[in-house]
């Protein structure tokens, strides 16, 4: 049971890059918060400084309202599970999994217990006496769990643990995951670059970009209602459409003429033309009949899923790429022309300027 | 590569079994000679087949009673003093350079890359090359004629740093990380993570350096005049030129196989250690 507070977290490296600057995050008791964003954007430099491994460089770091800045990673009674699973290779599963309470000096037949519940809650336990290198990627990652569960610490730390599973085994361990973090009811740190895992994992997602914050929010606000044309692009798959516009009034302007006259008035009460970025999502322009339609797409790809369909083309009279999602099987073909309608009610629009949401 | 050409297969194996005949033959011409007593060798020329001195020659060139070595102490003895030279400089090594190495790639400390360039720059100077001013060191200390002088001098190694350098690095950072959230201190991470994960490392490393102690020549040749600190490989030298004419052969050969047998021990007994140590790189 813990609370984790970032207050004005910075991180300088002796080269003069700034990979954090002024982080400020309030994790509460039992919660999981996913850090994600693309390579390089700081999310595992935070993560990592929260465990210890990396110097603060500013601010400070409270682990249930204790200063732990200057503490050492196994004094913050925190647990990590390493993306490369950092299992030590010459110890059984058992060993690997006491190892951190022999060093606390646990005595024997408590570690012995310990080991053994949580080799039972993970089904490892007829692993008990293999060496990491006999074992699966699955199971490594599962020892690799087991060893942050036998501590029972106030944190759980996740460094994209997931990435070096197979596609179907990752879906089966982020499902586990979740359910031993609910279970235990254990504070965690997520980092993934992954923003499917980062969905479904998170009570609360966090977006970095950059070393900053660009969004804060239960994982389907920040989906609805992105902060950025940053998190709109990041969060869904496949991404979101953007198109430059023009907006006055309630009009918006499309290239190649296309008007849409959107009927949320709160967006602005400004009169004069301004320059926006239309974000649309590909699930949200329906095919239509000609005369319902705001554009055609010319589809110049087609990407069959199964349950949908993908169709990609430029926008009229624009080099801007386009993903229309389709449900079913439809059988189009290239240089097909699509007619399409976009959901007035699911426009983002983002200053074109400043890239934040309006209204 | 599966190939099925028997004109290939016969002249790969002539030319290994050509290969083999020719490190093979001298060996054999020593173990024969140690078996023939003196009278076979008036002749001028090798026996071939073994004799029926074997266990004699053996007896007198380990007990050395008749001084037919041509110095007071037995061959034992020096077998001995090889053993203890060869001991103390493959461990010392091993233990200053794995120490050293931990150091080097896991402490950040002042002027850590100047030590490193320091410890590299001495694999320049071998001793062959410092051995007057090492001589000098030595004798000033009065460790002529000691253990001590046999041994220390040839201990400090930058190869063996080099190479635990290079393995400590090709170590997964997150195990230290894990190791650090785990609670294991610099000490402990060294005792019971990095050196389960050096054993091959140091076997292969044990058995190179253990030969190459044991094969000094030149070093104990210089600082050793009290027989009792003389070396196996020494003593077969000064039989050369020992006799005026009359050749010891089988008490050289004698003596040349006794010189051979441990190392040949260390890579038989290591063997397995040794080559895990030298091709593979845990995971």
């Amino acid at each position: 049971m813990a609370t984790v507070s970032l207050r004005n977290i910075n991180k300088k490296y002796a080269n003069g890059h700034q990979a954090i600057e002024d982080l400020n995050l309030d994790i509460t008791d039992g919660e999981m918060l996913v850090l994600v964003g693309p390579s390089g954007c700081g999310k595992s430099t935070s993560l990592r400084m929260v465990a210890g491994l990396e110097a603060i460089s500013g601010g400070d770091l409270y682990i249930d309202d204790v200063r732990v800045n200057d503490l050492e990673p196994s004094e913050r009674d925190i647990a990590m599970v390493f993306q490369n699973y950092a299992l030590y290779p010459h110890m059984t599963v058992f060993q690997n999994m006491a190892y951190g309470l022999k060093n606390r000096k646990v005595p024997k037949d408590e570690i012995q217990q310990k080991v053994e519940k949580a080799a039972d809650i993970l089904e490892i336990t007829n692993l008990l006496h293999s060496k990491p290198g006999q074992l699966s990627g699955g199971q490594r990652q599962r020892v690799a769990m087991g060893r942050a569960i036998v501590r029972n610490p106030k944190v759980f730390l996740f460094d994209e643990p997931l990435s070096n599973l197979d596609a179907k085994l990752r879906v089966q361990m982020r499902i586990e995951i979740k359910r031993l973090q609910q279970e235990f009811a254990t504070t965690a740190i997520y980092v993934t670059h992954d923003q499917v895992e980062a969905m479904t994992l998170a009570d609360r997602l966090v977006v970095m970009n950059k070393g900053n914050v660009e969004q804060v929010g239960p994982p389907i606000e920040l989906y609805e209602y992105p902060a950025t044309q940053f998190v709109a692009g990041f969060l869904g798959s496949p991404a979101m459409n953007f198109l430059e516009a023009k907006l006055s009034g309630s009009r918006l302007t499309l290239p190649g003429n296309v008007t849409l006259e959107l009927d949320d008035a709160g967006l602005t009460k400004e009169t004069h033309e301004r320059e926006v970025v239309l974000g649309i999502r590909p699930e949200h322009m329906e095919a239509c009949t000609d005369e319902e339609a705001d554009f055609t797409l010319s589809v110049d790809m087609i990407e069959p899923l199964g349950s949908d369909t993908l169709l990609y083309g430029k926008f009229p009279e624009t080099e801007t790429l386009i993903t229309s999602e389709q449900r079913g099987k439809l059988q189009f073909q290239r240089g097909y022309r699509l007619p399409l309608r976009i959901d007035r009610q699911r426009c983002h629009l983002f200053d074109k300027a400043t890239q934040k949401r309006l209204g | 590569m599966v190939e099925n050409r028997p004109w290939l297969t016969f002249t790969r194996h002539l030319v290994l079994i050509i290969g083999v005949l020719i490190i093979g033959f001298p060996i054999w011409i020593a173990l024969v000679a140690s078996t023939n007593s003196s009278s076979e060798f008036v002749s001028g020329l090798m026996p071939l087949w073994f004799g029926d001195e074997g266990l004699g020659n053996f007896q007198r060139v380990l007990s050395n009673e008749e001084r037919i070595l041509g110095v007071s102490v037995s061959a034992s003895r020096m077998m001995w003093n090889s053993f203890i030279m060869a001991m103390v400089i493959a461990v010392g090594k091993i233990v200053i350079s794995i120490l050293s190495a931990y150091a080097i790639v896991y402490f950040r400390f002042p002027f850590r890359k100047t030590c490193f360039w320091l410890i590299f720059l001495t694999l320049m100077l071998p001793v062959e090359v410092r051995i007057l001013p090492t001589y000098e060191v030595v004798a000033s200390l009065g460790m002529l004629n000691t253990y001590s002088g046999l041994t220390i001098p040839l201990i400090a190694s930058a190869t063996a740093t080099f190479l635990f350098r290079q393995f400590f690095m090709s170590v997964p950072g997150s195990l230290l990380e894990a190791a650090r959230i785990d609670g294991a201190g610099p000490y402990k991470f060294f005792k019971d993570i990095l050196l389960p994960l050096s054993v091959n490392n140091i076997a292969a490393l044990f058995v190179i350096l253990f030969i190459y102690g044991w094969n000094q020549y030149l070093w104990p040749l210089l600082i050793t005049t009290d027989e009792n600190y003389y070396t196996i490989v020494m003593v077969i030298k000064r039989l050369m030129s020992a006799g005026e004419g009359n050749i010891p052969w089988n008490i050289i050969m004698t003596t040349t196989i006794l010189a051979m047998l441990p190392p040949v021990i260390v890579v038989l007994g290591m063997q397995k250690l040794f080559v895990k140590g030298l091709i593979e790189q845990e995971k």
